[in-house]
């Protein structure tokens, strides 16, 4: 099974014959090329074209951060699973008003029910049913995009009130750009995890990452990999943050402030990443398919659905967290 | 969709699953994800190593032939899960060389992990049968969806076995 690698340390990363070689002045490490989905970059790396050409011929993607851990791109290689059929269905689905809708409500009722499953699990003094779920029963009608977003936003205001509550940290509100506390900071930090490794799954469907349906596809981003997304924070990245603060696994020492925003230092992003890299390694019993499945490959399985939907109409039943 | 003429492999799906056979055409593969695929591809060139000289006829390509005093064609396959479907892909390889003029009336398949061949014979029967079978093919395909899922107890080995079952 492969998998990802994340690169903290600065050096030059170079194929060496034929396995990827990371050296600097005090280390060289060799990985196995057979062994990488996606490579992390955190450091400050040189590579040359050789290599990417290595990296493409393996069909390993990989995910650039900046110095405050700030998702800056990827290097995404040469499309192989390519299907003209589709990508006609994608852009279809798109342009039809009704079947765009119905794609992009059911990503924002699945992130409403994922996220009452986190309020559930944990005893708070609310009753995030209510709220939750009557936001959930008004998207039904909704045909504007516009509509559905504003419900979206509003379910994740709520949610998100409740963060000071779970977690004893300073909250307030939604920051991003910058985050304004460690809160927000995990967030940002998380859910930019969360998008390169949908990106990367997505990859290895016939799904073309830039035509989306709940955000619009002339975002500056693969905005499929938004829409995939909106899914997987609650069970995946929300939860994380709850367990490493819960846990202290992580603390004020763990960020960095400037004027620019309050980031993770090296350590707290170190510490992040093996939170986030253990789970989604982790197994889990799937329901339907009665066999163990890793939690990144729920989103792949979550692009199958999809296609299905695209190719042969049948009803999408985006993934409600049921642990 | 009428005159399409479908290559071996469609053929050996045909007689496996008409889903596989139509997502396959439209290709949606979920084929390299899979490990016993890689695991084929190896064992083929192992095996073989210089003496595999696969030759194309028409949109299919024949792993190899020899030749007596006529062509024999030669396919080679991992497991005989699937033999009927083997065997007609054979015969439909035959077929494809007889439509061209070449003289060939049977062909050997060898089941590399078995070591085992067996021969497949060509006659005029198969020849109708073939041509129904093209024409059903014909007909899965100009379908606007992909067939039913199937739901057999192999469905769990296939590549596509997550897609179906998601």
């Amino acid at each position: 099974m492969k998998r990802n690698y994340y690169i903290f340390s600065s050096g030059r990363i170079k194929r060496k014959e034929n396995t990827i070689l990371f050296e600097n002045k005090q280390e060289k490490k060799s990985i196995p090329v057979q062994d990488v989905d996606s490579l992390y970059l955190f450091g400050e790396n040189d590579l040359n074209s050789k290599f990417l050409d290595f990296a493409s011929k393996h069909e390993i993607k990989i995910h650039i951060f900046n110095y405050y851990g700030f998702y800056s791109g990827t290097y995404y290689p040469r499309e192989t699973n390519l299907s003209g059929h589709v990508v006609v269905k994608q852009v279809e689905n798109y342009l039809n008003k009704e079947k765009r809708a119905y794609l992009a409500r059911k990503f924002v009722q699945s992130a409403i029910h994922n996220m009452k499953r986190n309020l559930q699990k944990r005893t708070i003094d609310y009753d995030p049913e209510e709220y939750l779920s009557e936001l959930s029963t008004r998207l039904e009608d909704k045909i504007e995009i516009q509509e559905i977003m504003s419900l979206e936003a509003a379910a994740r205001k709520y949610y998100y009130s409740l963060w000071e509550n779970i977690t004893k940290w300073k909250f307030e509100k939604r920051t991003y750009k910058p985050p304004e506390n460690p809160l927000n900071s995990l967030i940002s930090f998380g859910y930019s995890l969360l998008y390169t490794t949908t990106l990367s799954e997505i990859y290895k469907t016939h799904l073309d990452p830039k035509i989306s349906y709940l955000h619009e596809p002339f975002e500056k981003r693969f905005s499929l990999s938004l829409d995939i997304s909106e899914i997987f924070k609650p069970i995946f990245i929300d939860r994380i943050i709850f367990r490493l603060i819960n846990n202290k696994m992580i603390s004020d020492n763990d960020f960095q402030m400037n004027e620019l925003g309050v980031f993770l230092n090296e350590e707290g992003r170190k510490k992040f990443v093996k939170e986030y890299d253990t789970l989604i390694n982790s197994t889990i019993l799937h329901r339907n398919l009665k066999r163990k499945v890793r939690y990144s490959s729920l989103i792949r399985l979550e692009c199958y659905k999809i296609i299905k939907r695209l190719i042969e109409n049948q009803e999408y039943k985006p993934l409600k967290a049921w642990w | 969709m009428t005159d399409f003429e479908p290559s071996g492999l469609l053929i050996d799906y045909f007689y496996i699953c008409k889903r596989k056979l139509y997502l396959y055409f439209y290709k949606i593969s979920f084929e390299n994800t899979n490990d016993a695929i890689q695991i084929g591809k190896e064992i083929e060139e192992s095996f073989f190593k210089d003496s595999l000289k696969s030759i194309t006829v028409a949109n299919s390509k024949i792993d190899f032939i020899t030749i007596e005093d006529k062509v024999v064609v030669h396919e080679i396959k991992k497991s005989k899960a699937f033999e009927s479907a083997h065997i007609w892909q054979v015969k439909y390889y035959i077929y494809q060389l007889r439509q061209k003029g070449i003289d060939s009336e049977y062909g050997i398949i060898h089941y590399l992990l078995l070591k085992r061949k067996i021969s497949v014979n060509f006659n005029e029967m198969d020849q109708a049968r073939i041509q129904e079978a093209i024409e059903k093919i014909r007909e899965i395909l100009s379908l606007s969806q992909p067939p039913q899922v199937i739901k057999k107890p192999f469905c769990s080995k296939c590549a596509y076995y997550e897609y179906c079952y998601i």
